[in-house]
């Protein structure tokens, strides 16, 4: 198994109604995260 | 004035920055340049909001606020890089250099620059001291002997992009299936009752708890986008207090939220996230969590603006 086989794809979570939206739109992004974070914040997480 | 550096979709900045005085905070948003001016010189600075004409300088920034600036917009970067990349790169360096200076000059609240900084491996090293630690295996090239057996979760130590619109959960694997020429991290999985969160505030704790059963798998983020639950306040003991604290104390983080595993009433140490999201415990502001946050920044920044030193005088460039 690879990371990518363990991986889960952002596409087939869906997304919850109301608050659950937003929270899980950040929470994509807390997961994917992004190359451009500065390294001294990357731990920051 | 508290100068906040973050980004437009930060739901936690939003929430927060409710029970703050709005005049006397300006929100950067660093994916949203356009929004801004800024000039930082020898004399000093000023950075201007375009949009709601709010200025700071030099003479009124009282406290800066660091969130973690994170990128919906991501940019597909070619091998030899392109001008959007650069601008953010600059736009990035600029403002993190402006938190150093900051900080050296005793003017950042809640969040600090760590240079002798945590990561996972650090975390849990520390956290064998003050917590219950489930066995962990971070390894590479041979599978390591413990994990032959038992059940085992497997986790990533960096929010790096994993490709294909994929993202990476905390997932149970069978260790001895995992492709050996990629770094792991992995951890024995814990059966306990209960997640528990510990928001650590300046000293004061904040802690919330769900049912282990209620994510719909091992890690409580993927709830999120299914079935949001809710995290009710929950009481910790002196005892957990303490370890915490010693925690915190250990590390230098004066700020961050917990992540356990309460299993048969004990705390088991998972993570501690520095500079996160955690205002979803208490999106209504109405737990008290927010105002326990937002108590902490201004009376940090009351702090500042009594400091003789820095008082209606802050000059850059001295």
């Amino acid at each position: 198994m690879t990371p990518n086989d363990i991986a889960t794809s952002i596409a087939s979570l869906g997304s919850a109604e109301q608050g659950g939206v937003r929270w899980s739109t950040m929470a994509t992004y807390c997961l994917c995260g992004s190359s451009q974070v500065p390294d001294d914040q990357r731990s920051w997480d | 004035m508290i100068f906040i550096s973050t980004c437009s979709q930060d739901e936690t900045t939003d929430i927060v920055m409710r029970e703050l005085p709005t005049a006397y905070v300006l929100r950067f948003n660093i994916d949203k340049p356009d929004d801004f001016a800024w000039d930082f010189h020898r004399d000093g600075f000023r950075i201007v909001d375009k949009v709601s004409d709010k200025e700071l300088t030099d003479k009124t920034l009282t406290s800066f606020y660091l969130r973690k600036p994170m990128y919906f917009d991501l940019i597909d970067v070619p091998k030899y890089g392109c001008v959007e990349n650069w601008r953010r790169e600059e736009t990035d360096e600029l403002f993190n250099d402006f938190f150093r200076e900051c900080q050296s000059r005793g003017l950042v609240t809640l969040v600090r620059s760590q240079n002798n900084k945590y990561g996972k491996l650090r975390q849990l090293l520390v956290a064998g001291k003050h917590f219950h630690v489930a066995p962990w295996h971070f390894f590479h090239g041979e599978l390591p002997a413990e994990l032959e057996n038992g059940r085992w979760v497997v986790k990533s130590m960096t929010q790096t992009p994993i490709g294909q619109g994929k993202v990476f959960f905390v997932k149970e694997v069978d260790p001895r299936a995992l492709d050996l020429s990629y770094p792991w991290f992995v951890q024995e999985r814990i059966e306990g009752e209960e997640e528990v969160t510990v928001v650590y505030i300046v000293g004061k704790m904040y802690a919330a708890n769900a049912p282990r059963d209620s994510f719909g798998g091992d890690d409580s983020r993927k709830a999120l986008f299914v079935n949001p639950i809710s995290w009710p306040r929950c009481e910790l003991s002196p005892a957990e207090e303490r370890a915490i604290k010693g925690f915190m104390d250990e590390t230098g983080y004066r700020f961050g939220r917990f992540d356990f595993i309460r299993k048969d009433g004990e705390l088991w140490f998972l993570e501690l996230n520095p500079n996160g999201q955690w205002a979803w415990l208490d999106e209504k502001s109405e737990h008290g969590l927010v105002s326990m946050v937002a108590d902490a920044i201004k009376s940090e920044d009351q702090a500042h603006r009594a400091s003789a030193e820095w008082h209606g005088d802050i000059r850059m460039g001295i």
